[in-house]
């Protein structure tokens, strides 16, 4: 499938029988084609470019794009962007061919085509600079290549000049789309692998760092400017995240949420310190890291708050709970905090939910009008603590539809003093899945002769010919 | 002169409430109505650390249903919320949110934390206590190896600096010496069963339990039979109920329809 240039230089070739090549050269190492690999090989890759530019896409399964519309300045110019790009790939001993045209579709022809390891060609001249390439550079399928190629129209100059629509209709409409987009007649999208930030800020180091102590020190040095650039648009982010580059080509990105939108400089300086601390203890830093940068995303604007005469402000108390919150989310994952919210259902372990907090609706919801649809005005029919699942009983009833008198739980027996129910709970029709049938629960709750509480229920009806069991589902206080 | 009428009116208006409350009380004594003392001693004081225990494995309802009528006596009397942190653990009781109205509990104001381990669980106790955001803070702790004297009392100190209550449900089995203010044991108890003669069973009555402090700063050790009374959201001494039925007296008529 390919091979190096050493190999090369040898006389190997791609698509030459395995033992050709080894006679060419006898050193020859041989590694099976892992496409699979080399895709997720390609994906770190264009995760480790996006130090150049945020906007970055793969292109499989040898391609890496870049816009890099507006980045150049940063290194000076084009040829020292891509001169940078390709020596640090050189470092990870990766060959690479650099190609910066106006278009994808022209990139892509100068990098694979082009004698030269780094062609740059500009706007204007992307029709002139194309013409001399083979009709394969169109990134059009091998086939229709060749039966182009077949009648003597070998370059892309030769097909620029003739009629659109013979061409069309001889070579399919690939061929002309394909030509367009080279040519910039036509858009073409670049989807980049990771959302593009709102705002962004970077620093990089001349000397690698090896420990994350220092990044934190130099986090200081990112938020500023950060923040002075959402002060000024007076707006607020509700995720940052902070890319490590390693030296070796690798980048992870490290991230905080925060609930309510925010441009505090401690607060997030502060979740970072946290969340690098959790962070530290699994990443490897490699040979170093050689850049560090700072994005902010979802960006809104943000109202001033108004404090009070007293100059102490009314939601002190939330704002500082909401601080809370964010920590804990950050430090222990948003599934980890959550908050209680009523779900339409009678089945008593599907009418409530615990949601993240980080995710709850802004309105609350009413748990009182819930509870009186649930349970009407009597509130004490609910246990405080539930089991995980219903663990079935043994249980002696005195009359087949009453409550039972003795039961047997986890292998002790208790007899039944008081008793009251039952409360029928039917499945919900519109929620029962086609093939297994809840049967109805009969709840009572009940005290045994030591003063323990318990929430029963006896699954299936007498008179349906059910037959029913007996399960534990829950404790009263 | 207007003073001493003024004088006269507040002496008239004072001798006026104690005849009321006199009346009160003998109206009360007409009746013999079961009085209902209230808890002699102030349970949870702001930022105090307190340990709840269940005296056995199978008081571990009572000893959350405790912390319920400890933490609906807090939200009654502040604002804001409580955080209630708990160790990841899927064998144990889940706390089901329609149950807290029981205790007069609004559940939103109960935001849980889930951790998986001890050492999470005592950190996020602490800051919670620290951050000046929360009512009241609870740990659940049924298995614990890392809690020890050392960390109750930092839990402590950072309570006592923040003025905010904190509150820890241990296991039955937990020994050791802590650093908390409070300490209590749990135990369930028999509940004043309401028996009527057209029923099998009696109907449930009020939770109760034996409260027993077992450690406290300034007060003796004591236990106390306590009930939970659903209707007035407050947990009081339990009185022996007078020698009556507690429903009107059933109608013959259908008595005798029913057994004939």
């Amino acid at each position: 499938m390919a091979a190096n240039q050493i190999s090369k230089n040898e006389g190997v070739m791609v698509g030459q029988s395995l033992a050709d090549a080894r006679l060419l050269s006898p050193t020859l190492k041989v590694a099976d084609h892992d496409p699979l690999n080399d895709g997720a090989a390609l994906k770190k890759l264009a995760h480790w470019l996006t130090r150049y530019s945020p906007w970055v896409s793969d292109a499989p399964p040898d391609g890496l794009l870049i816009d890099m519309t507006g980045c150049a300045h940063l290194f000076g110019d084009e040829m020292a962007f891509a001169e940078d790009l390709m020596h640090r790939l050189h470092r990870f001993g990766i060959t690479s061919r650099v190609a910066i045209a106006g278009t994808i579709g022209a990139a892509w022809a100068f990098c694979r085509h082009s004698a030269d390891p780094l062609t740059i060609v500009e706007n204007d001249k992307t029709a002139l600079a194309l013409k001399p390439y083979p009709i394969s550079a169109l990134r059009v399928d091998a086939d229709t290549a060749a039966r182009v190629t077949q009648v003597g129209l070998k370059t892309i100059g030769a097909i620029t000049s003739k009629p659109r629509a013979p061409l069309a209709a001889r070579y399919g409409q690939s061929l002309i789309a394909c030509l367009d987009q080279a040519l910039g007649r036509k858009s073409e999208i670049l989807s980049p692998i990771t959302p593009p930030p709102d705002y962004r800020v970077s620093t990089s180091f001349i000397e690698p760092i090896q420990h994350l102590d220092a990044v934190e020190v130099n986090l200081d040095n990112l938020c500023s400017p950060l923040i002075a650039a959402l002060e000024k648009a007076s707006v607020g982010a509700r995720r940052f995240d902070l890319t490590l580059y390693r030296v070796d080509g690798g980048a992870h990105t490290v991230m905080i949420r925060t609930s309510a939108l925010t441009a505090n400089k401690t607060l997030i300086k502060r979740l970072f310190a946290e969340k690098l601390k959790v962070f530290a203890e699994t990443y490897d830093v490699g040979f170093g890291i050689d850049q560090l940068v700072l994005s902010a995303f979802e960006c809104e604007r943000i109202g001033q708050t108004q404090s009070n005469l007293t100059g102490k402000n009314e939601s002190d108390m939330e704002t500082a709970l909401q601080t809370l919150l964010d920590r804990y989310s950050n430090r222990f994952g948003r599934e980890s905090v959550g908050c209680f919210i009523p779900q339409a259902s009678y089945i008593p372990e599907r009418s409530e939910r615990l949601v993240p907090v980080a995710d709850a609706s802004k309105t609350a919801p009413n748990w009182n009008a819930f509870l009186e649809q649930l349970q009407g005005d009597n509130h004490l029919g609910r246990p405080v603590a539930l089991l995980p699942r219903p663990e079935p009983i043994t249980a002696i009833a005195e009359v087949p539809d009453g409550p039972p008198v003795v039961f047997e739980w986890r292998r002790l027996k208790h007899r039944i003093v008081c008793a009251e129910g039952p409360e029928r709970i039917a499945p919900e029709w519109w929620a029962r899945p086609a093939q297994h049938v809840e049967p109805t629960r009969d709840y009572y709750r009940v005290e045994d002769d030591d003063g323990y509480r318990y929430w029963l229920y006896r699954q299936g009806l007498y008179e349906r010919g059910e037959n029913p069991h007996w399960f534990m589902h829950g404790f009263f206080a | 002169m207007t003073a001493i009428k003024i004088q006269n009116r507040k002496g008239e208006k004072t001798l006026q409430k104690i005849q009321a409350v006199d009346w009160d009380i003998s109206g009360a004594s007409i009746h013999s109505l079961p009085e209902i003392p209230t808890l002699p001693f102030n349970l949870i004081k702001n930022g105090s650390l307190s340990e709840i225990l269940p005296v056995s494995y199978r008081d571990r309802v009572a000893a959350l249903g405790i912390t319920m009528a400890f933490l609906s006596a807090i939200l009654r009397k502040n604002k804001g919320s409580i955080i209630w942190c708990q160790l990841r653990d899927p064998d144990r009781l889940h706390l089901h949110a329609p149950g807290l109205a029981a205790f007069g509990i609004d559940p939103l104001r109960i935001t849980k934390v889930t951790l998986s381990t001890e050492k999470d669980l005592l950190w996020a106790m602490e800051e919670a206590v620290t951050s000046n955001a929360v009512t009241a803070v609870v740990g659940i702790l049924w298995s614990e190896k890392l809690y020890d004297f050392t960390a109750s009392k930092r839990l402590r100190l950072r309570a006592s600096e923040a003025g905010i209550p904190a509150l820890l449900v241990r296991s039955h089995r937990a020994n050791g010496t802590t650093a908390v203010d409070m300490r209590f044991s749990v135990a369930s108890h028999a509940s004043q069963a309401l028996s009527t003669k057209e029923r099998p069973f009696a109907r449930l009555g009020n939770p109760e339990w034996q409260l027993n402090l077992t450690k406290s700063r300034g007060i003796k050790p004591r236990s106390d039979h306590v009930r939970w009374h659903h209707e007035t959201l407050r947990l009081g001494m339990a009185a022996e109920l007078g020698n009556r039925m507690s429903q009107s007296p059933h109608r013959p008529a259908i008595r005798l329809l029913q057994t004939g």
